[in-house]
């Protein structure tokens, strides 16, 4: 079962499809988030917004890109 | 000749180890994008470093990260890799790449003690094994080591491994989540409080300190203007006239706001080095998301706060469809080349309420730029905004950093008060003393002089908005060449009457209002301009430099219209 990271609560979770187009895979990737890698949600931004810890470093992903990425549970 | 070039992922201390190597002191911050070009320089006779702008991957899509791997690729015979010691795996794909290419390597890991601090370390033998090239940890203590390092290393081409390689060579297990200041900031709320709070500290300068400052330095700079003057004694009028009222009473005028300009550097120094720029880059990113622009141009709008030149410089690492828009409201967010008018003014029609006065002025800005920001994205054809914003971990910001790059701006504005606005000041204060026949005039005969004249020309722009005076046209016209100029021909033109007679005699509160809004949102300085040009092509910066003129110019209008129904 899969749920878009905008609206999971924090957990460590493994990313499973990444949907939109190849520059917002390519992006990601660049910050070390492309499938089967593992992230942990460690918050939210008001008004929209989602924090993660990937190897070591913490990122806020925007609401729109959070809506492409979906975790594994 | 042999050229290292320094490497990494954004924000690892690649130009912190290069000022240590070379003694330079280029500009330093904790988040992403601070350095967005190559900068070379000596290390000994024959070898030179470069501090490259940080990267990811050897696939750029930001204009700084062209300019580095173009160096990698085409300048560099060596290359450093440096490392955050807390996120070692995030150089794999640079090692993959400069693998592939053969480029002889070493590397460097900094900030190996904040991973100590977490419970965690690196284990050294596997790293050097796993990455297959010479690594050294760097610590600000060791320096010298590491300049030896650097130039006597055994360069090698790095092994090509994965994240998960690297990651086994940290041992034990690396703290993860937020502090409770970040939980309050992002969860909590006080994050859409944030830029308001960072505001205050501004505006407290302004009103609070600068007034003393400015009282202490005017003292100095009247007794230098006695002194001198009298000095001049059997020298002819028009000179006397000119040190005193153009070269004193005009551009020297601007050396008042120094120390409050300084002041306000340091702060912003400040915001950069302790990682609360980030911060604010990622509480503003729902915001900057809904008019299309990506969450790292916030960084270079509180760049805008000190000058909008490093500040068009910043959106180089920013996507360029975002940088763009980002550039058209840009010049709102208000530069401290603004301030001392503000300050004038302020002081002048509003001297009881002179924090609420700033505070409007720099938040307007701020709306303005959302406003102007969202009618361009309904306006043009735009993608949804994906950003990704790093949290850097709170530093404490280094003393020498702050010192620094406050005295930069302090010599940067002495020199300006040398040139830009010493010509401005001998210009205008001419333009007020010569007819159109080139005769001199006295300052009782300011309705003969050439000033007089043009202003009258320019007025019927500025009628609508309430300020239909030569002198605040001519004053306006000024400040396209530097905003102080604003002051300087404004005090120019003030003689000996001084720069908050002229004002009052000017400006009622209607205009003056007017004025100020007109003055806050319209184009920035020539330097600016040039700095657009030179980022997006003049085309562009024609552009942008027409949408703020109108939206100064719409508004200004609206303020007038409601100032004199509510005054």
């Amino acid at each position: 079962m899969e749920q878009s990271l905008d609206k999971a609560e924090a957990v460590r979770a493994v990313v499973g499809k990444i949907t939109g187009d190849e520059n917002i895979r390519e992006k990601l990737k660049k910050y070390g988030i492309e499938e089967n890698t593992s992230i942990t949600v460690i918050g939210k931004i008001s008004f929209g917004g989602v924090i993660v810890a990937v190897d070591g470093k913490n990122f806020v992903l925007t609401k729109t890109l959070a809506e492409n990425i979906f975790l594994i549970k | 000749m042999t050229k290292i070039a320094l490497c990494g992922n954004p924000n690892s201390g690649k130009t912190t180890i290069f000022n240590a190597l070379t003694g330079l002191n280029l500009h330093t911050g904790n988040y992403n994008g601070v350095t967005v070009s190559a900068y070379e320089a000596r290390l000994t006779n024959d070898v030179t470093v470069c501090d490259l702008p940080g990267i990811f991957t050897l696939k750029p899509d930001t204009r700084d990260e062209i300019s580095a791997c173009e160096y990698l690729k085409k300048s560099a015979d060596k290359a450093v890799i440096i490392a955050d010691g807390c996120s070692i795996e995030k150089i794999a794909p640079i090692a993959s790449s400069l693998a592939e290419m053969k480029l002889p390597c070493a590397a460097v890991i900094t900030m190996a003690d904040l991973l100590e601090r977490d419970g965690a370390k690196i284990d050294m033998d596997k790293l050097e094994k796993t990455l297959g090239i010479p690594v050294f940890i760097s610590d600000r203590k060791k320096f010298d080591a590491l300049r030896d390092f650097i130039l006597s290393a055994e360069y090698r081409t790095v092994r090509d491994c994965s994240p998960s390689e690297l990651q086994s060579c940290i041992v034990g297990e690396r703290r993860e989540g937020l502090c409770l200041f970040d939980r309050l900031l992002f969860s909590g709320g006080i994050g859409f409080v944030l830029p308001f709070i960072l505001i205050l500290p501004i505006i407290f300068i302004y009103s609070c300190i600068s007034p003393l400052l400015t009282e202490v330095v005017g003292y100095f700079l009247e007794l230098l203007k006695i002194f001198i003057v009298s000095r001049l004694g059997a020298s002819p009028f028009w000179l006397r006239h000119f040190i005193s009222e153009a070269v004193f009473g005009g551009a020297l005028t601007v050396l008042e706001f120094v120390p409050s300009v300084v002041l306000t550097i340091a702060y912003l120094t400040f915001l950069e080095e302790s990682g609360i720029a980030p911060r604010l880059c990622a509480v503003m990113s729902p915001f900057s998301e809904s008019i299309g622009i990506s969450p790292g141009a916030v960084s270079a709008f509180l760049l805008g706060f000190g000058c909008t030149v490093p500040a068009v410089d910043a959106l180089r690492a920013v996507d360029r469809k975002s940088a763009r828009r980002a550039s058209y409201i840009l010049p709102f967010f208000q530069c401290s080349a603004k301030i001392p008018v503000f300050y004038l003014f302020t002081a002048v029609f509003f001297p009881k309420n002179p924090v609420l006065t700033l505070f409007l002025i720099y938040l307007g800005g701020v709306l303005v730029s959302f406003a102007v920001g969202y009618i361009s994205k309904l306006t043009s054809r735009s993608e949804p905004v994906c950003g990704v914003i790093e949290l850097p971990r709170y530093r404490r910001p280094a003393l020498r950093n702050i010192v620094h790059n406050s005295a930069d701006k302090c010599g940067e504005l002495t020199k300006k008060i040398a040139t830009v606005l010493l010509i401005l000041s001998s210009v205008v204060w001419l333009l007020c003393h010569l007819t159109p026949s080139l005769e001199f005039v006295g300052e009782d005969r300011y309705a003969d002089s050439l000033l007089y004249t043009i202003g009258g020309m320019l007025a019927p722009i500025f009628a609508p908005l309430g300020f239909d005076s030569g002198i605040a046209a001519a004053s306006l016209v000024s400040g396209i060449f530097a905003k102080e100029g604003v002051l300087t021909s404004l005090s120019v033109c003030a003689g000996r009457d001084g720069v908050k007679f002229i004002a009052q005699e000017v400006f009622g509160i209607p205009s003056a209002v007017s004025f100020l809004t007109f003055f806050a949102l319209y184009p920035p300085c020539v330097t600016a301009f040039f700095a657009y040009s030179e980022e997006f092509g003049i085309f562009h910066a024609v552009k942008c430099a027409l949408v703020q003129f109108a939206a100064a110019y719409i508004l200004s209008f609206a303020v007038y219209r409601l100032a004199l129904i509510a005054v």
